[in-house]
């Protein structure tokens, strides 16, 4: 099962869970999008096995941001409830296409989204979303301490039509090509929706754990998790990672992880939109 | 978002902690096991802690549905509610 790597495949497996975990405190993106590929290429794992591992790694990522203490928590519970119900909707639903097309078509269809929300997200580099903390938040919006300024901010959620459209196809998606979902949501909450990044990554981060549980359970079912050691090692890693992350974020301004964000996107729709089958 | 956060808030955040620690211990342990060469225990541990890992977000979904029900917003209850029920009805297809 397991190939011959210049590193032990167990470091591999902790060291890529590590980075994994410091991108999902960063950037609120689970660690699939990086995961799958480390364990696939650099670990040797099969496609079904790598992502049943990478799956664990994303839940440890969700678990992590679940126990931030509450004064430092930014996540937006309420729009993680009504997003979760679409995105959760749409990985249902499209499990029943995922024999329709092929793997490649799906891969496609992601890149070519990663591509266009990288793009947004470039575009709006310096657009902020954060408000005096004195205004009307809405039904969804919320106040929090703002790192970069130092001050107590607030934010309204904006265009909730786009962020329940983003959800529901970051969940398909999620469902065909086996990934959280994050790395969409993410982006497009910030750049559309009005919501500061801090708060989309922290929020998507919560969300992308829940999009895991029926695929993981899946997929243990079927064997892929193997005698749990790469899973082990890839969750351990996410786990110190994510506080590496958690301690590096406010000493990052916001446009520096945008950017950070954004050449994510870039580097994984170039990979996806150009791999060969 | 307060600081100091609600009684619920408080119980959710303990009821975290202590399920998070015992998912970190696990994986230590497990792969503590692991490293020497004690493979049946390692596997059977870290079974238990990928069931773990699984259970914590279908909690925090209920802890989040109790609270909703409690401040008995009952657009909320029902999104939490039909989260839940998508999420055991997918794992039992599924499975």
């Amino acid at each position: 099962m397991l190939a011959e790597p210049a590193l032990p495949a167990e470091l591999v497996a902790l060291l890529g869970g590590a980075v994994a975990g410091c991108l999902g405190a960063l950037v609120g993106i689970g660690g699939g999008v990086l995961l799958v590929p480390v364990l696939n290429d650099f670990v040797g794992l099969s496609f079904r096995e790598a992502t049943a591992a990478s799956l664990v790694g994303v839940l440890a990522t969700s678990s992590s941001a679940a126990v931030v203490p509450i004064g430092k928590r930014l996540h937006n519970a309420r729009l993680a409830l009504l997003l979760l119900a679409f995105s959760v909707t749409g990985a249902t639903l499209a499990g029943r296409y995922i024999t329709r097309y092929s793997d490649r078509t799906f891969e496609m269809l992601f890149g070519g989204m990663a591509a266009l929300i990288a793009g947004v997200m470039f575009v709006r580099l310096n657009r902020r979303n954060v408000m005096p903390s004195g205004t009307d938040i809405g039904a969804f919006g919320d106040r929090f301490h703002d790192c970069d300024t130092g001050e107590d901010v607030a934010y309204r959620v904006k265009r909730l039509p786009v962020a329940i459209a983003v959800s529901f196809s970051a969940g398909a998606l999620t469902s065909l090509v086996g990934i959280g979902g994050g790395i969409l949501i993410v982006p497009m909450l910030n750049s559309l929706c009005g919501i500061p990044l801090r708060v989309a990554a922290a929020t998507s981060v919560l969300m992308v754990g829940v999009t895991a549980v029926p695929s993981l359970a899946a997929h243990w079912s079927r064997g892929f998790l193997g005698d749990y050691h790469i899973a082990g090692m890839t969750a351990l890693g996410v786990v110190m990672g994510y506080q590496v992350g958690l301690a590096l974020s406010p000493r990052a301004s916001v446009k520096w992880l945008k950017i950070l964000m954004a050449l994510i996107l870039a580097v994984v729709a170039v990979r996806y939109l150009l791999k060969q089958s | 978002m307060t600081t100091s956060g609600s009684f619920a808030e408080r119980v959710r955040d303990n009821w975290g902690r202590m399920a998070y620690s015992a998912v970190v211990l696990g994986l230590a342990a497990g792969i503590f096991f692991y490293l020497l060469h004690q493979r049946s225990a390692a596997s059977m541990i870290l079974r238990a802690t990928c069931g773990l890992l699984i259970a914590l977000p279908i909690v925090n979904v209920v802890m989040v549905l109790a609270e909703e029900v409690r401040r008995r917003d009952w657009v909320f209850v029902a999104l939490a509610a039909g989260v839940l029920a998508l999420i055991g009805w997918t794992i039992a297809i599924k499975l």
